[in-house]
């Protein structure tokens, strides 16, 4: 296992929330439902894993992913028809030799090729690798996010399907 | 917060606290001639701190890159996390990399756009900071410490 790994845990409910695009600030957000950011975040606070400048944000107290956002200009995705991985709900962990810090991220790019894909037709943005390894599982461990998980624990892509999916698509084939 | 600024008799104190008052007040961008710095401070405060005042050559304001600094604003994303993560977020800092750092255009692709990648630390972590500004909007875009160098 590398030194940075990552688990699913199958029994844990996923982050509640609203996955968005938002077209002027060329990025991803997410809404979470009200009452989880009280008990999610915990008291030390949050930082986040980075492919490119997209995050994954983690709480530090549980080492537990939250949510994916960032910016993520269109101009860059290259489209493709993508099948997202068959996904188990639960949550998703970090496991780390060097504590985490908040607001200090950490790269994930020796895991996850910086390459972003887009389905206009299924609403689905993957940042890494589009076809799963098959001894890979997938976690949707927030609404509309999902992580997939390689059987040495390293991370293969990441997956969300913003909620305004479809405006999202007609911007992207105008573009 | 953290950074140190130095006082009129010497002493650094450092900044321990940034609060939104949630007031909208009146400020002054207050010249003094020849050097421009001056200490701002008053005996109720118990301290004063050493100023630069906010100008370019022949008193016009400060542009670096075109960039507004003072109207500088970060996107409505951006703003929802640095609420989230105030430690990070710092205001001093995203000027000091713009004024000292050096941009290239922004590899995201928003056209205009510009990025810094400046090395630094933060919280004994040794890392990079990454700004990008949509000089369009005068917006930040993307602004955080990633750890280790790049």
């Amino acid at each position: 296992m590398d030194a940075l790994h990552f688990e699913i845990l199958p029994g844990f409910s996923p982050v509640r929330g609203h996955p968005c695009y938002v077209k002027e600030d060329y990025a991803f957000g997410f809404q979470m439902d009200g009452g989880e950011k009280e008990s999610r975040k915990g008291t030390q606070g949050t930082t986040s894993f980075v492919v490119d400048t997209l995050q994954l944000e983690v709480a530090v107290d549980s080492s537990l992913c939250l949510y994916i956002w960032g910016y993520c200009p269109t101009g860059r995705w290259k489209r493709s028809a993508l099948s997202p991985p068959m996904a188990q709900p639960g949550s998703l962990r970090a496991i780390h030799d060097a504590p985490l810090v908040p607001g200090v991220s950490v790269s994930l790019e020796e895991m996850i090729p910086g390459t972003a894909w887009f389905d206009p037709a299924s609403g689905w943005f993957c940042m890494g690798n589009n076809e799963s390894p098959t001894d890979a599982q997938t976690v949707e461990f927030a609404t509309g996010c999902l992580a997939v998980v390689m059987a040495d624990g390293r991370l293969s892509s990441l997956w969300v399907k913003p909620e305004n999916w479809k405006e999202v698509a007609g911007q992207f084939s105008e573009s | 917060m953290g950074d140190a600024l130095r006082s009129h008799d010497g002493h650094e104190r450092a900044v321990e606290d940034v609060r939104d008052t949630g007031r909208a007040e009146a400020v002054v961008n207050a010249r003094v001639a020849e050097y421009h710095t001056y200490f701002v401070g008053d005996e109720q405060w118990g301290f004063s701190v050493w100023a630069h005042n906010s100008c370019g050559p022949g008193g016009a304001p400060v542009r670096p890159h075109g960039i507004d600094l003072e109207a500088l604003r970060p996107t409505g994303t951006v703003a929802a996390h640095a609420a989230e993560r105030p430690y990070i977020y710092s205001p001093h800092t995203i000027r000091n990399i713009i004024e000292l750092g050096t941009p290239r255009p922004d590899p995201g692709g928003v056209p205009g756009a510009l990025r810094w990648d400046v090395p630094g630390s933060f919280r004994g972590s040794e890392g990079t900071f990454e700004l990008a500004i949509d000089l369009a909007t005068n917006r930040i875009l993307h602004f955080l410490f990633r750890s280790g160098r790049r």
